[in-house]
């Protein structure tokens, strides 16, 4: 009995260790979803097949440094979309910690901010654990290939979040432009300030 | 009588006005440069904001733990990320409201992409953050994480 416990404790804990390590890197196969939009149409990545790339961006309505970046997401697929790399906002958090972020309210924030992009609601959070977002916003831009879509960079949209006026460095944008030459973008990793995301709440994430 | 107590009352709101505007801005070399000259003294950084609701909901451990580490080299820095510009709009006035007793920073430090690896290369840029040093014991965790208690909140303590 008792080394059963034991056998159980390494197990959770190995799962632990496991579940910390999980999530994409750059050059891994996307992983593929399936997601109620706002308009309440479902879409996945087959339906960007014809795309280059898709710029996914883990966001949602309430957290200050999201709404910092909507004008420069609007931007970025307005300017993206035509040249084959699309925006697709998904938004993770759950509902009963952060009530702003409902469907209803995501369909109210686009309506209000003219939203062009889809803007899609990973309900089950599983979509979010799989790419291994961790914050909002948490960008992940895909590279449609011939063995289908792969991660190409991993991280902020530019490097000031406060104040545009002081961006140096537009980091999905030169990553765009480096697949775009058919380059891997030099910079493919970047770090940035955001809101956690509100995972549900289970028994070991209290 | 009355007099007195308004007298007493303003008093008191001036001494909170000017205690809470004692917000000092900080970037990473003159906060490395503090923490290394205190020795042995254990720094808990706090990365918070005041719109991070589980940054807002473990602020209290942070300062019960003030309390009870007060006889010892410890010092807590509470360290807003909040944007600079709503430092006198938002950050000042919550930290009258919640009569937060800790010191309290506002990081100004501009590119993240740089200072948050230099913080802690584990850490993702999510919110809350904990970042715990003493330069005597060389020790060096972070915490990407939210403390639900004291006594959760006191295993950080290096050992």
């Amino acid at each position: 009995m008792k080394s059963n416990i034991l056998f159980f404790t390494f197990l959770c804990f190995l799962f632990t260790a496991f579940a910390q390590e999980t999530g994409l890197k750059v050059g891994d196969k996307a992983a593929d979803f399936k997601l109620k939009n706002i308009d309440d149409k479902t879409f996945s990545l087959k339906d960007y097949k014809k795309d280059k790339g898709v710029i996914v961006i883990f966001t949602c309505n309430h957290c200050p440094y999201s709404v910092a970046y909507e004008d420069r997401i609007i931007a970025l697929h307005n300017t993206y979309a035509a040249q084959g790399f699309p925006v697709v906002a998904i938004n993770p958090n759950d509902v009963e910690t952060v009530p702003e972020d409902s469907f209803d309210e995501m369909k109210k924030r686009a309506k209000d901010k003219n939203f062009t992009f889809r803007y899609l609601f990973d309900d089950t959070q599983a979509i979010a654990k799989a790419y291994g977002a961790t914050r909002t916003p948490h960008v992940y831009l895909l590279k449609n290939s011939k063995k289908g879509f792969e991660v190409a960079y991993i991280g902020a949209i530019d490097n000031s979040a406060k104040d545009e006026a002081a961006i140096t460095e537009k980091y999905v944008e030169a990553a765009i432009a480096a697949l775009q030459k058919g380059e891997k973008p030099t910079v493919d990793a970047t770090k940035a300030i955001g809101c956690s995301i509100k995972w549900k709440k289970t028994s070991s994430n209290p | 009588m009355i007099q007195k107590l308004i007298y007493t009352f303003f008093i008191a709101l001036l001494f909170h006005v000017s205690q809470a505007q004692n917000v000092k801005d900080w970037q990473y070399d003159a906060l490395d440069a503090r923490i290394k000259n205190g020795k042995d003294t254990t720094y808990i950084i706090n990365f918070w904001a005041t719109w991070c609701r589980p940054c807002v909901a473990e602020l209290p451990h942070f300062e019960a733990l003030a309390t009870e580490m007060k006889d010892q080299k410890v010092k807590i820095i509470l360290m807003s990320v909040d944007f600079p510009k709503d430092k006198e709009s938002t950050l000042i006035p919550f930290i009258i409201d919640r009569k937060l007793q800790n010191e309290i920073g506002l990081w100004v430090e501009a590119n993240e992409n740089e200072w948050i690896d230099k913080v802690a290369k584990e850490w993702s840029g999510a919110l809350p953050g904990t970042w715990v040093r003493n330069a005597g014991l060389s020790h060096r965790k972070f915490y990407e994480k939210s403390f639900h208690s004291l006594t959760e909140l006191k295993e950080i303590m290096p050992k």
